[in-house]
């Protein structure tokens, strides 16, 4: 079984964010990182899997900041990781789903996995993207928030979680990519020897010219900008939005547009 | 100079941390008030490799160098006292007197079983008349045959109750002062050992404080651990390290009460904001803060020589020596920052004040650190 995990590294929940002085994204040069919460139960699946039927897991991951990347696939390896690829270009942080799910395409197509497990969404952007749009160009099925994995030959059911506290299984076969919900299993601690073991693991490294890939490439695949990031003001007033789906994302867009421009 | 940790480091810390506040810290005061050893936190740990941190892989350890494993005891400590301070008598005393000094056949024998954690070590040395002045221990040690014949008291030995093995110092020469004292390995179904009674005590209540004794107890010739009467100065040397690790233990339980201060002062609101906005709170944590970075770094240093095998005793000792005092003072400040909420059990503060004493006394008194680091400073000066 040969899985692919696709992993992200996030500031830390407990970090307490400030806004650079364009208001276009969060200071990030004395956050602690770690390794974003849905992917740190999506690799434990991985291994788990692997400890039953054998094979290899192989991380992927990619963004601007090398020291923080090689932390994070470090961490992976103490994990039960047996292989990493990591894709660092400061171009990186243009970045948005669409993008991350083009490279992660290039990095994972040639690989030919069984199965690609990502986690639901990031803690930090939170879109939920890219694993979909992934199994999309990947031409894979998919199931989303997935809450429990069945493996038997090349059969897989997958239950996932729904709105309102409902659940429903799907069938599919391998290959399947699975965007994994927190509280599948639990992640284990690694080991002291695994760490160690894990610092002298060989990182296959990449960067976007070797994939192809240019800045412009990053910055025309990302359809969103960034305009503003802003903490929102407490209010005491509520509006409750009414009318047809169409009436009611018109008057939303309406609203946050007054607030950013 | 270079004061940044290695990534393994920050690895090691990372995930010692995320152990400690799932694990041990929501925990902690269910074992301190039930005063109960937690052996299932022990045997987590042990599955992680943290009973045998130092030890090499071959034994069965983790071959942790000296600065990591501190680290791992400031985030223990930072969780439960208790925990830490029992990890610390099987990691530091115990399991390091007897590979650093025992035998290839007590090392085959005992050394890794207890790194595996599938057995407790406590280490031996107090007794009712002899803490301070450790070379007046009374209980003696007679060869009979190819048998040592154990005769004695210890007294306050953390982990006495709950261990497999034992390192126990004893006299073997009746008018030798230091030069006369060996130590011995001491499994705990040895006929003659008996665990007279835990300590009550101030706090640490987790963690047991026994008091021993030894009556013919018949402990085979192979279980001397070291040189015959080169015990004593293998127990100062292990000490020596071992004051590393009670200085990371200090700054774990001052970062705990200071992390608590700082969370409730922000939370409190009197006389219409929060305490943290009044000038005399904030200094009190910008003290407190300042003395708990320094003392991380004392420790971090003497750690850092020893691993680079250059002398450390006086390192370790003005680490110990401060660390434990600014222990005091951050749990003294935090349990004033709680004002009335500080002195009651229901925030863990009054855990802090009552652990952060133990600092100030185990693995040698401030007293002594002061004698230690005074000896090694003047040693060197030429006098008249």
């Amino acid at each position: 079984m040969k899985i692919v995990v696709c992993v992200k590294t996030v500031p830390s929940i407990e970090e307490k964010v400030e806004l650079n002085t364009e208001e276009t994204d969060i200071r990030k040069e004395n956050l602690v990182f770690e390794i974003n919460e849905w992917d740190s139960y999506a690799l434990e699946e991985a291994v788990l899997i692997k400890e039953r039927t054998g094979g290899t897991v192989t991380v992927v991951t990619l963004g601007p900041d090398e020291t923080h990347l090689e932390r994070l696939v470090r961490e992976c390896f103490a994990r039960g990781a047996d292989e990493a690829i990591m894709v660092t270009d400061p171009a990186l942080r243009f970045a948005d789903g669409m993008a991350t799910a083009k490279i992660l395409q290039r990095v994972i197509e040639d690989m030919s996995p069984d199965l690609v497990l990502t986690g639901v969404q990031s803690s930090d952007d939170g879109y939920g993207q890219v694993g979909v749009t992934l199994a999309h160009m990947l031409g894979m099925p998919h199931v989303s928030a997935v809450t429990r994995l069945d493996l038997k030959d090349d059969a897989v059911l997958a239950e996932q979680e729904l709105e309102g506290g409902l659940y429903r299984v799907a069938r599919t076969k391998i290959p399947s990519l699975f965007t994994i919900q927190t509280g599948i299993n639990t992640p284990r601690y690694p080991s002291l020897l695994k760490i160690r073991a894990a610092m002298r693991r060989e990182i296959k490294k990449f960067e976007l010219a070797e994939l192809g890939i240019s800045e412009a490439d990053i910055r025309g695949w990302s359809a969103g900008r960034i305009r503003k990031i802003f903490f929102p003001k407490a209010s005491t007033e509520v509006e409750f939005i009414k009318g047809t789906p169409d009436e009611v994302a018109a008057r939303l867009s309406e609203i946050v547009a007054r607030m950013v421009l | 100079m270079n004061i940044e940790l290695s990534e393994e480091q920050r690895l090691v810390r990372k995930m010692a941390k995320d152990f400690a506040s799932s694990e041990i810290a929501p925990r902690a005061d269910e074992i301190e008030r039930g005063k109960r050893f937690p052996r299932e936190i022990f045997d987590k740990l042990a599955d992680l490799g943290f009973m045998g941190m130092q030890i090499p892989t071959e034994y069965g350890g983790a071959e942790l160098d000296t600065v990591t494993s501190a680290l791992v005891m400031e985030e223990i400590a930072r969780a439960s006292g208790s925990v830490a301070l029992s990890l610390a008598a099987h990691n530091s005393l115990a399991l390091g007197h007897l590979y650093t000094f025992g035998s290839e056949h007590l090392r085959q024998r005992y050394v890794k079983p207890l790194s595996t954690g599938e057995r407790i070590g406590a280490w031996a040395l107090t007794e009712p008349g002899a803490g301070s002045d450790a070379k007046s221990i009374q209980t003696t040690a007679r060869k009979s045959g190819d048998e040592w014949l154990l005769n004695g008291e210890k007294f306050l030995i953390t982990n006495g109750s709950v261990a497999d093995f034992l390192v126990v110092m004893a006299r073997t020469k009746p008018d030798g002062r230091g030069t006369g004292i060996s130590a011995f390995l001491v499994e705990k179904e040895l006929r003659g050992f008996e665990v007279v009674k835990d300590q009550e005590k101030l706090g640490l209540h987790a963690s047991p404080t026994s008091d021993l004794l030894f009556r013919e107890c018949r402990v085979p010739a192979e279980n001397l651990v070291g040189e015959v009467n080169h015990g004593h100065q293998d127990a100062m040397s292990i000490l020596d390290g071992g004051r590393i690790g009670m200085a990371a233990f200090s700054v774990g339980i001052a970062q705990a009460s200071l992390d608590a201060a700082i969370s409730y002062s922000k939370d409190r609101h009197q006389f219409g904001r929060p305490i943290a906005e009044f000038q005399a709170i904030r200094f009190m944590i910008a003290d407190v803060a300042t003395r708990v970075e320094a003392s991380r770094l004392l420790y971090l240093r003497a750690a850092q020589r020893k691993d680079l095998r250059r002398p450390f005793t006086k390192e370790a000792s003005m680490a110990k020596l401060f660390a434990s005092e600014t222990a005091m003072k951050a749990a003294w400040t935090s349990v004033q920052i709680h004002g009335g909420y500080g002195y009651v059990a229901d925030y863990p503060v009054e855990r802090y004040f009552r652990d952060a004493k133990l600092c100030e006394i185990g693995e040698g008194t401030s007293e002594i650190q002061r004698l230690v680091i005074s000896r090694e400073i003047l040693k060197s000066l030429q006098f008249g």
